[in-house]
């Protein structure tokens, strides 16, 4: 097959594989202490999906994909048809810190902007 | 000598039921504010607690539409669980307190529910043996307006409901947790029922008021948040009450009109059916939702998704 034909191709998937499949690096759970000595927890899952829970309880549930260094997410408090982006920064293997570049939604905006987790240890069978 | 030994032996008796009394007694501000929380004492004629009306069985809410208080009386509103507390922004279903300490003492006073002036409470819970060591101990002071506040308020922060069906489900991807309806009803309750616009966060609530249309000035008359910041646009609006443990806390709403959750759901399907002309009614609520019958008992199954095992676990 003409290469010509085929790199557009590849870079294609390539693009559509980085929208779909979110990295591994952020896959997990990741956790953080608020002000007000509450526990939020975060999962991103590998099929896109995504919680936040405070103190246990479930907050809230959206969606996400990763562009390069960027989240995009969208949860249904702030409109399920629009994504707030903000930048990834994994400042150490097990410490992410996040960014808003563009977000809209006030409420989420406060609650994601500047704001350091770290990941989870997997809890012993 | 035989009434000695009965004397010795009454002694020893009431040394080991003093022992287990004061075993018995509160040690730290959670366990006193339990203490008080059922307690009649903290009403005028020691016959009402806190628990009287906030009852555990019921997640601390009660099952008749308004709550009866001192001598037969009947309040106003129906009574709200006590419990998931902690990240409440206001309390009442007006809002009328900021926080749990300043809560904590209204339904004491409230002629209605406990009718006691909480400084004749204080000073009958200093006349009290058992609370004026208790408190001394906790709080290094007798009881006071505002210890009493905090034991109360401390008891309440502890009741938190994170352990259900919903939570295992998103929180250890436990698909077997809810049922398959559940989970459609969660995804109506952020999609089609549109409840997520209200009803969100860690329990299900905000710190906003709404009218929600049940308020028409002639039969539904109560005012609501307008009472308390004077304002007509806040007329008929009241707090958005918290789904935690929400199928254990029948009736609902503000003045419990609706017996089953199910009346809940049809109502926000189609409210003009139930109430014809409210007044300053949300306009989020001014088309009727097109919810099925199918769909709206996938609600209502996601609702009883969010009951805590506490509560599964007994029944």
């Amino acid at each position: 097959m003409n290469t010509v034909f085929c790199w557009p191709l590849i870079c294609l998937a390539f693009v559509v594989v980085s929208f779909i499949q979110p990295p591994e690096t952020l896959v997990g759970r990741w956790q953080q202490k608020t002000a007000g000595g509450n526990t939020v927890v975060t999962v991103f899952r590998s099929d896109g999906t995504n919680d936040i829970f405070i103190n246990g309880k479930t907050f809230v549930s959206g969606k996400y994909y990763i562009r390069q260094d960027t989240l995009r997410y969208a949860d249904p408090l702030c409109n399920m048809a629009y994504y707030g982006t903000y930048k990834l920064d994994f400042f150490a293997p097990d410490s992410l810190r996040l960014t808003v570049l563009e977000d809209t939604c006030r409420g989420r905006r406060r609650g994601f902007d500047r704001v350091t987790l770290g990941r989870m240890k997997p809890a012993k069978p | 000598m035989k009434s000695c030994a009965w004397g010795l032996l009454a002694l020893g008796a009431s040394s080991i039921l003093g022992a287990v009394f004061k075993a018995d007694e509160p040690t730290d501000k959670v366990a006193l504010g339990k203490r008080l929380f059922f307690d009649p004492i903290l009403s005028r004629n020691r016959t009402v607690s806190c628990a009287s009306c906030h009852r555990e069985e019921f997640a601390f809410a009660d099952t008749s539409a308004v709550s009866v208080g001192v001598f037969g009386r009947s309040g106003n509103r129906n009574t709200p669980s006590a419990m998931n507390v902690r990240l409440q922004a206001n309390f009442f279903w007006d809002g009328r307190a900021a926080t749990l300490e300043e809560q904590a003492l209204i339904p004491i006073a409230n002629p209605n529910e406990m009718d006691l002036p909480v400084e004749v409470a204080v000073k009958r819970l200093s006349r009290n043996e058992m609370y004026r060591a208790t408190f001394r101990r906790v709080f290094g002071e007798l009881p006071t307006k505002t210890n009493l506040a905090r034991a109360l308020a401390a008891f309440q922060q502890t009741l938190e409901t994170p352990d259900t069906p919903f939570d295992d489900w998103r929180m250890n991807d436990n698909e077997t947790a809810v049922s398959e309806s559940a989970k459609r009803g969660f995804a109506l309750f952020n999609g089609k029922a549109n409840c997520v616009q209200c009803h969100f966060g860690a329990n299900f609530n905000n710190a906003e008021f709404r009218n929600i249309g049940l308020f028409d000035g002639k039969t539904l008359t109560d005012s609501g948040r307008a009472a308390i910041t004077k304002k007509t646009a806040d007329l008929g609006k009241f707090k958005i009450g918290p789904l935690r443990n929400v199928a254990l806390t029948a009736p609902y709403m503000h003045n419990g009109m609706f017996k089953t959750l199910a009346q809940v759901i049809a109502y926000y399907n189609d409210p003009d059916q139930i109430v014809a002309n409210p007044i300053n009614r949300d306009p989020l609520l001014n088309k009727p939702l097109g919810l099925t019958n199918s769909e709206m008992k996938d609600l209502e199954a996601f609702l009883q998704s969010l009951t805590d095992n506490r509560f599964r676990y007994r029944r």
